[in-house]
């Protein structure tokens, strides 16, 4: 029944989650509109798959998800969370009054503001925004007030938690759980100065008050979500394996909070993930998971699940535990089968931190045969899903040529004609990224590269791509060229490298300049073998390369300096018979006719 | 920061592979990165600058694309010519030097007159020029490219002589008063109208054309494509482009080339063709030609491209008159180069002798190998002027050290004839010959062994 109410709630607590909602909030969101499968399964707690269905349809993108698990459980709301439900009801009242493009350009704005704040704050804001923005102005407002447990001040919610009575510990709580969920300021630091969080965490382990467990969890999830100060205090406050041993309640809403918590404690970084880990999360987590049929859970709680999950694989430095990341992974496989865009999502995100790592690491992610799976994923051209199963593509074939093998063995590079020409100029530079290490592989991988067609795209990148693709272009070929046989670099010539290439030897970054040196005189050396350097030399002053070279020996970096003189000597030397072979005897006829001529014949 | 390389290291073999350069999760993927500029490079200070060796690359005479644009041409065609004297535009490195490699000494005469074409020390600018005029300019120096067949097949060298001089002189004359008129006017008024002299410019040029002896019809001859010769410009290289195709057309426009040679003396023919030609010639047949698609798509399609593009768009009569002009103009009839009939071997080199440790240079020419009356080989080198110089003049003996030497030199040791230096005239002396490829250092030193052998 109430379970979807601490959706609701989880949505305003979660920075992360609230940063990858909007993340996900365009075409993702769509992919939730799944009517067969609500209504098909619905999930044991949630009352009514129309509800979800209709809460989806109206959610904005960026929100979409909280807020519908929200609504649905209005419309079936039980009795000690009617001012919730108030509050969740008005969500969904004032989204419908606004269109998505309004939706868009409050994130927007809210994203331009997080990108100038600290991080953390960023959290809190585009928390906030999604919660609660209109309250003060809605209708419903009063309805809300007279339930009496909204907008108590500080001071009353301190008064009444540390009441002995249960029935006035609850309501406090559920007042506190408001606050702490409003748009602007939520008073975390005055709760947590108050004392409060202790008294919170033991509400956790009140089994026999369902409720009180719930609003505390909700409370201390939204209060997890704030700095890594505000998190640590929740910590501190032992609240880790207080959640941990909410995850086996029995109400679902209860557990799905406490996933959520977690999550938000994990996210922090490293060592909280480690001490998530530590405290034994992980099994009961999984646990949850371990149904036949992972699509019979509510599709709320599976994102919850997934998005906690991927919090345990994330952050580096050091990377978690790789047992603990052994145990999770066949979850994860399993994830990446579900139809849902959000947890597929989620779980390529877990994915690419995985494979950013060590070469080990990188074993331990494709020993489990899900390269497959994420080159299907790779193709589905859902952006909230391509861009991580791209970045985990790409961190795959960072690591040995097996590794890379694998990759190309499951048919990655046929998606990268679309890829490599995608219209986000980041799915772009992403792809160049991995092309250029799996031109850094083994002479057959050069090969696949050149059997897909590929050449012709990467010379696109150089002549087309924003710079920072361009870069990696760069890369790409200088990788080609210094690895691949004759034949290769003859095929890479041919296809009309050499132009965009040279092109981007003005450009301002030195290191990359460097690098472009380096695929020509790569390519050079591919000339000489063939004794045919001096076609190479005009194919290479015929698209203006020897003026840039010659040009770059005035290179604030000496290296540049020294790599662009060393190309003209060896392959572009004045020495040679040609300049001074024929002119001196020839130009002295010549002047001789110029002089032999009557300027002044001709008057203008 | 994360990439695995060093970026010192400027070999990245095995080492390529590199990490993200940043990160990357769910909650950043969204936002958009701060679009990077391409931006240009910052040059050093003067004070490093003073303490640099600078080099200065050699061309080999491409068309640039930079320089085909614009709606200048034109203008920089007329103007930079002049500045290089008279018809320098045609000095083109690249045609002269396949030229080379196929006359090889054979056609002394023609050699000689390309030499003049490539003094012009510009050869962006000349090429630019010519492209430039292509569609529009009276000049029409780009007609040489079709030119050239005609040329081999109707023009006789004399021919050429009395009349082209003349023509040419006018032509220098005209472009040099062109030139200062420009300088004087815009070094006055940098913003003035420079159209009408264009226009007077077209017509003094239609003038001195239409003079005796200027009087082929260019059109007509282009018509009238004869063998080989025609191929190269007349068809559109992009429709043979592939590069099966190449060495055939390669093969084709070199034997017109040297055609034109023997019997044509057409410094500005031969710039255009040549360097049309050099493209195509560089990968010979036998070659797998590796590069030679790519070539042809760029160097030969290019050069030959912008060629015919201008014949199409050039109106008749100012094709005429670039015929005319090209047909006339024989630079080289004023060198007459002395010719070895005999030799067996002939190719232009550079010479240079051993003096206290340090190479110094004899001087520029032809080195031929003719066998002697004894069964001997007559090791002889020219210089590349009208009086041909004997630079050198030896026999090969069995015992005459030879060895190949960096890229493309012969190494040999002998008693030079003449002497380079008159005190010890008997001295053995290292003389290095330097050829123009690798190849042709190959070749040359491969012979010298036989020869000497023999």
């Amino acid at each position: 029944m109430s379970q979807s109410e601490p959706r609701a709630a989880g949505k305003f607590k979660s920075r992360r989650r609230a940063s990858r909602a909007t993340a996900l909030s365009g075409p993702s969101c769509r992919g939730c509109w799944k009517p067969e499968r609500d209504a098909a399964a619905p999930p044991p707690a949630s009352p009514s798959g129309s509800g979800h269905l209709q809460q989806r349809e109206l959610s904005p993108p960026a929100t979409a998800r909280t807020r519908l698990a929200g609504n649905v459980l209005n419309t079936t709301m039980s009795t000690n969370e009617n001012a919730n439900s108030t509050a969740a009801r008005l969500n969904r009242f004032k989204n419908k009054g606004k269109d998505s493009t309004e939706m868009r350009r409050r994130r927007i704005e809210v994203n331009v503001e997080l990108r100038k704040a600290k991080k953390d704050d960023q959290m809190l804001k585009r928390r906030n925004v999604s919660t609660f923005p209109d309250d003060a102005t809605s209708p419903l407002q009063e309805n809300r007030n007279n339930q009496g447990s909204a907008l108590w001040s500080v001071e009353e919610i301190v008064k009444g938690i540390n009441s002995s009575n249960l029935e006035v510990q609850l309501q406090a709580t559920q007042a506190a759980r408001k606050l702490l969920s409003r748009e602007k300021q939520p008073p975390i630091d005055q709760i947590i100065e108050a004392g409060m969080i202790p008294k919170l965490v033991g509400f956790l382990g009140r089994t026999d008050c369902n409720p009180i467990q719930f609003e505390s969890a909700w409370a201390l999830t939204n209060i997890a979500s704030g700095t890594s100060d505000q998190t640590k205090a929740v910590v501190d406050g032992g609240a880790i394996p207080a959640f941990i041993a909410l995850l086996a309640s029995p109400q679902a809403h209860i557990s799905e909070q406490a996933v959520w918590a977690l999550g938000n404690i994990a996210g922090d970084g490293s060592a909280y993930r480690d001490l998530v880990i530590k405290y034994g999360a992980i099994d009961p987590l999984l646990a949850l998971l371990a149904v036949p049929d992972i699509s019979s859970l509510a599709c709320g709680y599976l994102r919850n699940l997934t998005w906690t999950l991927s919090n345990l694989c994330r952050n580096k430095n050091p990377a978690p535990p790789i047992e603990a990341i052994e145990q999770i992974l066949p979850t994860l496989v399993r994830l990446l089968h579900h139809d849902d865009p959000e947890v597929l999502a989620d779980t390529c995100w877990a994915i690419s931190y995985l494979t950013d790592g060590s070469n080990d690491r990188i074993e331990v992610v494709v020993k489990t045969g899900v390269v497959p799976q994420l080159v299907k994923l790779l193709g589905s051209g859902e952006l909230p899903i391509v861009t991580p199963s791209l970045r985990a593509i790409g961190n795959i074939v960072t690591g040995t040529d097996e590794q890379t093998q694998i990759v190309i063995d499951s048919g990655a590079l046929a998606v990268f004609p679309s890829l490599l020409t995608h219209p986000k100029t980041n799915i772009q530079k992403e792809a160049a990224w991995t092309m250029s290490n799996i031109t850094a592989g083994r002479q057959d991988q050069i090969q696949q590269v050149v059997n897909h067609g590929l050449v012709p795209y990467l010379v696109g990148i150089l002549s087309k791509g924003d710079f920072k693709s361009q870069k990696e272009a760069v890369w790409a070929v200088t990788n080609y060229t210094s690895g691949g046989t004759i034949e290769q670099i003859v095929y890479l010539v041919q296809n009309g490298i050499l132009e965009p290439l040279i092109n981007l030897l003005s450009a301002k970054d030195s290191k990359i300049v460097l690098v472009i040196l380096d695929a020509i005189s790569n390519i050079f050396l591919a000339a000489e073998k063939l004794n045919e350097t001096e076609k190479l030399c005009i194919l290479i002053e015929e698209c203006g390369g020897l003026d840039r070279i010659e040009a770059l020996q005035s290179h604030e970096n000496e290296t540049v300096y020294k790599a662009s003189s060393n190309l003209i000597e060896k392959y572009f030397s004045a020495e040679e018979e040609d300049q001074n072979v024929v002119p001196e005897s020839t130009s002295d006829g010549y002047t001789f006719q110029i002089q032999d001529g009557t300027p002044g014949t001709f008057n203008f | 920061m994360k990439y695995k390389l060093n970026f010192n290291c400027t070999r990245y073999r095995n080492m390529a592979k590199r990490n993200a350069e940043k990160e990357l999760t769910d909650r950043n993927w969204d936002q958009e990165d701060d679009a990077e500029e391409v931006g240009t490079f910052s040059v050093a200070s003067e004070e490093v600058l003073k303490n640099r060796a600078i080099k200065k690359a050699k061309r080999r005479g491409v068309a640039l694309e930079s320089e085909s644009g614009g709606a200048f041409k034109g203008f920089k065609g007329l103007m930079v010519p002049p500045g290089g004297g008279g018809l320098a535009g045609f000095g083109n490195g690249t045609s002269i030097k396949p030229l080379e490699g196929l006359s090889n000494g054979s056609t002394m005469s023609s050699v000689s007159n390309l030499a003049p074409a490539k003094t012009t020390p510009e050869k962006k600018v000349t090429f630019g020029r010519i492209t430039a005029n292509g569609p529009k300019s009276p000049l029409g120096t780009d007609k040489k490219a079709t030119d050239p067949k005609t040329n081999g097949d109707k023009q006789q060298p004399s021919s050429s002589g009395p009349s082209a001089s003349a023509y040419h002189r006018q032509l220098a004359a005209l472009n040099c008063s062109v030139r200062d008129w420009i300088v004087k006017h815009v070094d006055t008024n940098p913003l003035c109208d420079l159209t009408p002299i264009f226009k007077d410019y077209e017509r003094y040029l239609t003038s001195i054309e239409q003079l005796p002896g200027n009087s082929n019809d260019g059109s007509g001859q282009k018509q009238t494509p004869a063998g080989p010769a025609t191929r190269g410009p007349s068809q559109q290289p992009q429709d043979e482009a592939p590069p099966e195709k190449r060495p055939t057309s390669a093969s084709a426009a070199t034997s017109t080339t040297s055609f034109h040679f023997g019997q044509k003396v057409d410094g500005s023919v031969l710039g255009p063709l040549g360097s049309g030609v050099a493209a195509s010639f560089s990968f010979s047949p036998g070659n797998t030609g590796m590069f030679g698609k790519s070539v042809s798509q760029a160097s030969p399609i290019s050069s030959f491209s912008k060629v015919p593009e201008g014949h199409a768009d050039g109106p008749a009569n100012e094709r005429k008159g670039a015929d005319e002009e090209e047909s006339e103009e024989p630079p080289k009839v004023i060198v007459t180069e002395v010719k070895e009939e005999d030799a067996f071997y002939s190719k232009k080199c550079k010479l240079f002798y051993k003096k206290d440790n340090e190479f110094k240079e004899k001087g520029v020419g032809t080195l031929h190998l003719k066998p002697t009356a004894n069964q001997k080989t007559q090791l002889l080198v020219r210089a590349d002027t009208n009086l041909g110089n004997i630079l050198l003049n030896v026999l090969v003996p069995p015992n005459m050290p030879c060895s190949r030497t960096g890229k493309n030199n012969v190494l040999i040791v002998c008693v030079p004839n003449p002497p380079v230096c008159e005190k010890n005239a008997s001295i053995p002396v290292t003389m290095l010959i330097r050829v123009k490829t690798t190849e042709d250092a190959d070749e040359l030193h491969k012979i010298l062994l036989e020869k000497k052998e023999a």
